[in-house]
C-alpha cells in the first residue's frame, strides 16, 4: 500500500524540502500533494485520498490551526492524521493544537530523520486505530 | 520567564539555527562593518507579552547558499537562486521560535506572523535606532539579526 501525503506550507522551499525528504525515505510513497494554505488544503482533501497531512501553522488566507479545526468537525476529514510542522513553541498554543486532535508536532528546525520517524509513527498509530 | 532579551541569548539561538539548519557557521562580528551589495531581508512580527518584529539580513550569495543547503542542491542550481528569499524567511522563522521561547518562556502565550521578504541593493547602518542587533560573519560576509519591540507589555491572555 502506498501512502499519499499532503504538504501544507506557504513556503515553496519547505514544500520542496518535504518532497525531497519523503522521496529519500523507504516509505512506500504514493503522490505527494501540495497546498500553500489551509483553504487550498481543503480543496485537495475534497478531491484526493490523503493518508497524512503535514501542515504549517502560520500561513496566509487560512492558517494551519483553522484548517485543523475545520477538519476536526468533519466526520471523514477528522480521521486523517495531521502532523504540525512549525516554529511554534508556545505551550498554550501547542496544547490548543492537541485539543484539536493533531497526532504530532514537529518543531522547526527539523531533520529529515525526524520527519520520517514522525510520519512512520503516525501511520502505525492510524493502522492500529483502523483495526481496532 | 525572562522578560529581557539578552543579545547573547539571541546570538546563541541564531548561531545554532544557522549552523544546524543551513550549515552557515557563524563567527562573531568583531567590528561594526556594514551590509552592502545585494541583500536578502526577512521580517516576522510577533505577538506576545511584548510585541514587535525580528529581521534577518544577509548578503544575497549567502541566501543562495542557505537555500542550496536547505534544499540539498548545488549553489548553481536554479532552485537555489529562486529560493534565496524563502530561505531567508524560513531561517528567520526557525530562529524566532526558540528566541521567543527563551525570551518569554514556553508557558507564555505568543504567536508569530507570516514572514515577509525583500531583496534590495545598498548598504544599511549596522546600528539600529530602536532595536537590538546582533551581527555575525559567515565566510567573511556579515549577517544581522535585529529585534524591535513595538508594543508595551500587556496582558498575554488577550492574545490568540
Amino acid at each position: 500500500m502506498s501512502y499519499s501525503i499532503l504538504v501544507v506550507d506557504d513556503s515553496p522551499l519547505i514544500r520542496k524540502m518535504m518532497k525531497r525528504t519523503l522521496g529519500l525515505s523507504t516509505l512506500d510513497l504514493g503522490t505527494v500533494h501540495e497546498a500553500t494554505n489551509g483553504r487550498e488544503a481543503l480543496a485537495v482533501l475534497e478531491k484526493e485520498w490523503i493518508d497524512v497531512v503535514l501542515a504549517d501553522i502560520h500561513m496566509p488566507v487560512m492558517t494551519g490551526s483553522e484548517l485543523i479545526e475545520l477538519m476536526s468537525r468533519d466526520e471523514l476529514l477528522g480521521k486523517i492524521p495531521v502532523v504540525v510542522i512549525s516554529a511554534e513553541r508556545s505551550e498554550p498554543a501547542i496544547e490548543r493544537l492537541k485539543q484539536l486532535g493533531i497526532c504530532a508536532h514537529l518543531m522547526k528546525p527539523f531533520t529529515p530523520e525526524q520527519v520520517l520517524e514522525t510520519i512512520n509513527h503516525v501511520l502505525e498509530q492510524a493502522a492500529v486505530r483502523s483495526h481496532a | 520567564m525572562s522578560q529581557t532579551l539578552r543579545p547573547a541569548l539571541l546570538a546563541g539561538v541564531t548561531r545554532s539555527v544557522l549552523g544546524d539548519a543551513a550549515f552557515l557557521f557563524c563567527d562573531d562580528a568583531e567590528d561594526a562593518g556594514k551590509l552592502s551589495g545585494k541583500l536578502a531581508e526577512a521580517t516576522i512580527a510577533f505577538d506576545a507579552p511584548s510585541s514587535g518584529r525580528l529581521s534577518l539580513r544577509l548578503p544575497w550569495p549567502l541566501a543562495i547558499e542557505a537555500a542550496a543547503n536547505l534544499l540539498g542542491c548545488e549553489r548553481d542550481d536554479p532552485d537555489a537562486d529562486e529560493n534565496a528569499l524563502p530561505a531567508a524567511a524560513e531561517l528567520l522563522n526557525m530562529i524566532s521560535g526558540p528566541a521567543l521561547e527563551a525570551w518569554f518562556g514556553a508557558s507564555a502565550k505568543w504567536s508569530l506572523g507570516v514572514p515577509s521578504t525583500r531583496a534590495y541593493e545598498g548598504s544599511l547602518p549596522t546600528q539600529a535606532p530602536t532595536g537590538q542587533l546582533v551581527g555575525f560573519v559567515v565566510d567573511g560576509a556579515r549577517i544581522e539579526l535585529e529585534v524591535i519591540e513595538t508594543g508595551a507589555a500587556d496582558d498575554p491572555r488577550t492574545h490568540r
